[in-house]
């Protein structure tokens, strides 16, 4: 029989095993994350992800701290995340009030115009493809809609839309009858008629950006994956 | 797992993100939120899709039906005994009725077609076409349709019911492939959409004319004769059908009751169509072994005969010689891309590239062999005319000396492989030779 989380983790605490310890973070990260956008009802930017550190910290305190007479682990490393959480900010509000330390701030402060100046241009180019979509009867509600139930087919879809963008007579007909020539995408990409037709949206928005030359996006896409 | 995500869109109730999977997500709102930042989210954070229309629409219909169905057996319940106890004419009325509708929904069930065919030859025929492009009905549009038995091809592959229909029109007359006169078969095709923004379906059009054009790749009965095909809308069949008219070319004619053959053998009216639509003419190959008949039997003492034949024989010889050097260079383009190695899939790019000014070069002889046909019918149609005469031998003439010269290029490019060829051998042949050498000496040193 699997052991209990709880006992998991008073085993942990009795024997060292960085494996396992791992392990269970590893699997509770979502835990972890979604404690502190709870917290602070606000999403945590890729970029700025010093709270999801603390967090982790807190998770990995909690693992040593925890008593099983008490309560179950999971409430326990909550209430730890978010207090280690709400020290970090008070740290860092008193930090910016007395600007000890002007060059770690100076530094932070880099950071976030580098950040900004991003989401700037992605914000642009979002517009851009916004805009262009609806000459295709596009909008991002529709592609949220229309997105597939499961996510197997992600790699795919982005190549598939990186390669027909390479075919002038795909262009040509998506342009001009404003929706992707299904068959034709399947013959010159090789990718089977039910994953084009499942993800034809997404791959509309892949070659758009594309053609729009929106550089950031294509990053996106290709980055993150 | 935690996702990433690009945030692009903020709506009254949510906000949509590109994920890293290739998706765009609804996720809940949260402070702070902008477009064009880039956040982690679980899945925790996702909204799922309250309700799926597709789903939903499917189980109304569902419902409809079955609450028909229920219907129509409550009322033969409900009247039956009297029915044979007394007669009642209102029972059996009412009785009647409800089958009816019982039978117009079996009806309606079997007869769930999302895309429609028209085939005009004359005859012209109706094909409804159910999601996997099969054929759920058929009707025959005019009295010469009437003639032909269709009702057959219901429940098969809507390609190989184009095919049929074909065939059984040649059999019938309609269709004359031992003519010199070209047989023209107009195939419209238009998706059934039930719902406006049904888009999965929009594509079947589509579908269903990639599957006749690849038919007619291999069908025997349809290279004999020339397939224009036309994709339009549910609404421009119907008027057409309206009217009796013909859907694939009222668009392009005044005239009302032009046959499609008359249409086609306009060429402002077939360059019209192929301009927005496509035309997989006649088999070329099966024109020229018939217009070779053709001139067989041709009286010796007919006016231009040597010339003719002289003319039709060189256009040939350079179709046949582009062709086989074309695909000569279409095997090797393959064939080195097959074996991967970069020069050679170079060396074979220019092949490829030569290979294009073969087909040129096939497109001119197709051409030629065009105008000679139409000589070969002026000749058995008796339309001899001295002034006439003469223009047509000007015309074979060029034609013989265009196709002579386009013979010698396609010789000397044939010598140019052969000599490479030669040459790479003797290239092989050498370093196979110097490698045994290698060898030899090789093995006299580790004695």
């Amino acid at each position: 029989m699997p052991l209990t989380l709880e006992k998991q983790i008073i085993q942990l605490q009795n024997q060292d095993d960085a494996k396992t310890r791992n392990e269970i973070i590893k699997a509770y990260e979502p835990f972890i994350l979604n404690s502190i956008v709870q917290l602070k009802n606000a999403y945590i930017q890729i970029e700025n992800d010093e709270e999801f550190s603390i967090g982790l910290l807190a998770f990995n305190e909690a693992i040593d701290k925890y008593d099983e007479a008490r309560s179950s682990f999971l409430t326990f490393a909550k209430v730890v995340i978010e207090s280690r959480i709400k020290n970090y900010w008070e740290k860092e509000s008193r930090h910016s009030a007395d600007s000890l330390d002007a060059n770690q701030n100076a530094k932070e402060e880099l950071m976030a115009i580098d950040n900004l100046e991003k989401t700037m241009i992605l914000r642009q180019e979002i517009h851009q493809l916004e805009t262009k979509l609806e000459i295709f009867g596009l909008d991002f509600n529709k592609l949220a809609d229309a997105s597939p139930k499961h996510r197997d087919s992600k790699k795919n879809a982005i190549d598939v839309g990186i390669i027909a963008s390479k075919h002038d007579d795909i262009i040509q007909k998506l342009y001009l009858k404003r929706k992707l020539p299904i068959l034709l995408v399947s013959q010159k990409t090789g990718a089977s008629i039910k994953v084009v037709k499942t993800n034809k949206f997404f791959i509309i928005a892949v070659i758009v950006s594309i053609k729009e030359n929106l550089t950031s996006i294509m990053e996106w896409f290709m980055n993150e994956n | 797992m935690i996702n990433k995500g690009l945030l692009v869109k903020l709506n009254k109730n949510d906000a949509i993100v590109m994920s890293d999977h290739g998706r765009f997500e609804r996720i809940i709102l949260r402070d702070n939120m902008q477009i064009g930042m880039r956040i982690q989210f679980t899945d925790d954070d996702l909204i799922k899709s309250t309700h799926n229309r597709k789903e939903f629409v499917m189980n109304a219909k569902t419902k409809i039906i079955s609450a028909v169905a229920v219907m129509a057996i409550v009322a033969v319940g409900a009247f039956g005994y009297p029915l044979i106890n007394q007669p009642n004419e209102k029972a059996i009325a009412q009785v009647d009725q409800a089958l009816e509708v019982a039978d117009v929904i079996e009806v309606a069930e079997t007869m769930n077609f999302s895309a429609i065919v028209t085939v005009d030859i004359n005859p012209s025929f109706k094909l409804s076409v159910d999601e996997d492009d099969k054929v759920v009905d058929i009707k025959a549009m005019n009295d010469d349709a009437k003639t032909i038995k269709v009702d057959d091809l219901v429940g098969i592959s809507v390609e190989n019911a184009v095919e049929l229909i074909v065939l059984r029109s040649n059999v019938a007359g309609f269709i004359d492939s031992t003519d010199l006169d070209d047989d023209f078969v107009l195939i419209s095709v238009a998706n059934v959409n039930e719902e406006d923004d049904d888009e999965e379906e929009s594509e079947q059009a589509e579908k269903i004319l990639e599957a006749i054009k690849e038919k007619a790749k291999e069908s025997n009965t349809l290279k004999d004769v020339t397939l224009a095909m036309t994709e339009m809308d549910e609404e421009t069949m119907n008027e057409a059908e309206k009217n009796s008219l013909i859907a694939g070319i009222m668009n392009f004619t005044d005239s009302q009751n032009m046959t499609v053959k008359e249409f086609f053998e306009d060429e402002d009216n077939l360059s019209k169509f192929l301009a927005s639509n496509d035309v997989i003419p006649q088999d070329i190959e099966n024109k020229i072994k018939l217009m070779s008949e053709y001139l067989d039997d041709l009286d010796d003492s007919t006016m231009n005969k040597e010339t003719l034949d002289q003319a039709f024989r060189a256009s040939k010889d350079t179709f046949f010689e582009a062709k086989e050097q074309f695909q000569q260079a279409n095997d090797d383009y393959k064939a080195a891309l097959e074996s991967g190695d970069q020069a050679t899939i170079d060396e074979a790019k220019e092949n490829l590239d030569a290979a294009e000014a073969y087909k040129d070069q096939m497109e001119q002889a197709k051409d030629d062999v065009e105008s000679i046909k139409e000589v070969l019918k002026s000749i058995y149609e008796g339309d001899d005319s001295s002034e006439m005469k003469d223009q047509e031998k000007d015309e074979l003439d060029k034609i013989i000396k265009r196709n002579l010269k386009e013979q010698e290029k396609l010789e000397a490019e044939e010598q140019r492989r052969i000599e490479k060829q030669i040459k790479e051998e003797l290239k092989r042949e050498e370093e196979q030779k110097k490698l045994e050498e290698q060898e030899k000496k090789d093995e006299e040193n580790n004695d």
